[in-house]
């Protein structure tokens, strides 16, 4: 599981925007609001993190349980592959 | 209909404005034109060294973007001049556009030959805006001195939705090119474009003589009633149908965001003379290198060589606060028609706080003729 190339996360004005460039822009020619949860994980998977890096990620930076954790997670992945922004 | 994208980035630029977050900037890349466009304020010859030296160098551009990201940029339009008259500008914009932005290029799009476009195509911009002068080569030349240009521009908005770039067409209105209206608009509907009208000329850009250029406010009235038939007809048989469900509901829960933002706004806002975002989320830098709250404004400036981006867009945000609201037009009955700024108040009397008669006068009649058409439906 991994980011695209050229699609960069930045905060602007108090929100967390994933902005996509240069060729990048040829598939996704938009932005995709991500909340503070959202950015965490999207941090975390550009670092090279797995699904389960993801859940235990969650768990020990919020309060929550791992079943939220997990149903979080997921619903992530799949609107950031709904959106065709990771790589297959 | 709006789309979640256009509400986010109003979501932002409404966050921006708050916080005072330079969002929107313009870079004047080039003040050389290969028109010469009898209404426009800046169109120095082509190949004028004595300009070119004094352009701001791509490393500079790319430098002042750099800091401008870092203090929270978004939106850039390049625009000039002609952009693609620079000889660097593939370097700039290759530079730019891995950079984090959402670029907009302003062009006359008549430079564009296929290998530019297909090299846009392969790190497209987010949009391109291409300002449509005439509907024929008689009115590129009447107006812009350049026959060839209308041939070369259609030619490249062509090659260009073929490499699957977002295009905006724009056409400014003049006593010259008036009677194109039509022909422009069907070019535009025909392609599915979105089509601006830019019905208001400041008078710097009204071809040496107001009157030879500028419609006057009846003339005014006139033709963007036409032109509002003319679209109600396009839009009828060029339909695109309507928006998906998914987009519609994301559209909705963000107008409810911005409702909340919007009451935090109004309570911001107070008496400023500025409706737009000049200033307080928007800035523009001449290809000098002065910063302005946008390309219409003189005053106040600040020299970007001169400080660092963040000092120059704080001077300018606090340069605005000397700048007085015209209390008249606050209070006039035809406000909400009206589309009056600092910018057109200061170059249409020499004031900022006196109506310009121009602007009051298309208010008035604007008024009038919808109260007869209302009249007429009673």
């Amino acid at each position: 599981m991994k980011i695209k190339d050229n699609l960069i996360l930045r905060e602007i004005a108090g929100s967390w925007i994933i902005v996509p460039v240069a060729e990048m822009v040829v598939e996704f020619n938009g932005l995709m609001n991500l909340n503070e949860t959202g950015a965490f994980l999207w941090k975390k998977l550009a670092e090279g993190a797995e699904f389960e890096d993801l859940v235990s990620g969650l768990l020990s930076e919020y309060d929550v349980d791992e079943e939220t954790a997990r149903a979080d997670v997921q619903e992530f992945i799949s609107q950031l592959q709904e959106k065709g922004l990771l790589q297959q | 209909m709006k789309t979640a994208y256009d509400l986010l980035i109003e979501k932002l630029s409404m966050q921006a404005g708050l916080k005072k977050i330079p969002l929107n900037g313009a870079f004047e890349l080039t003040s050389r034109c290969n028109f010469n466009c009898k209404m426009c304020y800046i169109h120095n010859p082509s190949r004028d060294k004595s300009v070119v030296d004094r352009e701001l160098t791509a490393d500079q551009w790319i430098r002042l973007a750099t800091d401008a990201r870092d203090a929270g940029m978004l939106n850039l339009v390049l625009t000039g001049g002609e952009i693609f008259l620079r000889s660097d500008i593939e370097y700039i914009y290759e530079t730019l556009s891995r950079m984090g932005f959402k670029i907009i290029l302003y062009t006359n799009g008549s430079l564009i030959d296929e290998t530019k476009a297909k090299w846009l195509g392969r790190i497209p911009p987010t949009s391109m805006e291409i300002t449509l002068y005439g509907a024929s080569a008689e009115t590129y030349e009447k107006l812009c001195g350049n026959a060839a240009g209308y041939e070369g521009t259609i030619r490249a908005v062509d090659m260009l939705l073929a490499e699957g770039i977002n295009l905006e067409l724009k056409m400014t209105v003049t006593y010259d090119n008036m009677n194109d209206m039509e022909q422009i608009a069907e070019f535009s509907y025909k392609r599915g474009l979105p089509l601006t009208i830019v019905d208001y000329l400041y008078p710097q850009m009204a071809c040496g003589t107001l009157e030879n250029c500028r419609l006057n406010a009846e003339d005014m009235v006139d033709f963007l009633k036409r032109y509002f038939s003319v679209i109600g007809k396009l839009r009828e048989t060029y339909s695109t149908g309507e928006l998906p469900k998914q987009t519609l509901e994301r559209a909705a829960r963000m107008v409810e965001d911005m409702e909340r933002l919007d009451q935090d706004f109004d309570k911001d806002s107070g008496q400023s003379a500025f409706t737009c975002k000049a200033g307080s989320s928007s800035f523009w830098v001449t290809w000098e290198g002065i910063m302005v709250p946008c390309g219409m404004m003189t005053e106040p400036t600040v020299n970007i060589l001169e400080t660092d981006f963040r000092t120059a867009w704080d001077k300018l945000t606090k340069g605005l606060l000397d700048i007085p609201a015209c209390s008249e037009c606050m209070e006039c009955d035809s406000r909400n028609i009206c589309d009056v700024c600092p910018a057109k108040l200061k170059t249409e009397t020499g004031y900022y706080d006196r109506p310009a008669p121009y602007l009051c006068e298309l208010a008035r009649i604007s008024r009038e003729k919808q109260e007869q058409s209302g009249d007429k439906t009673n």
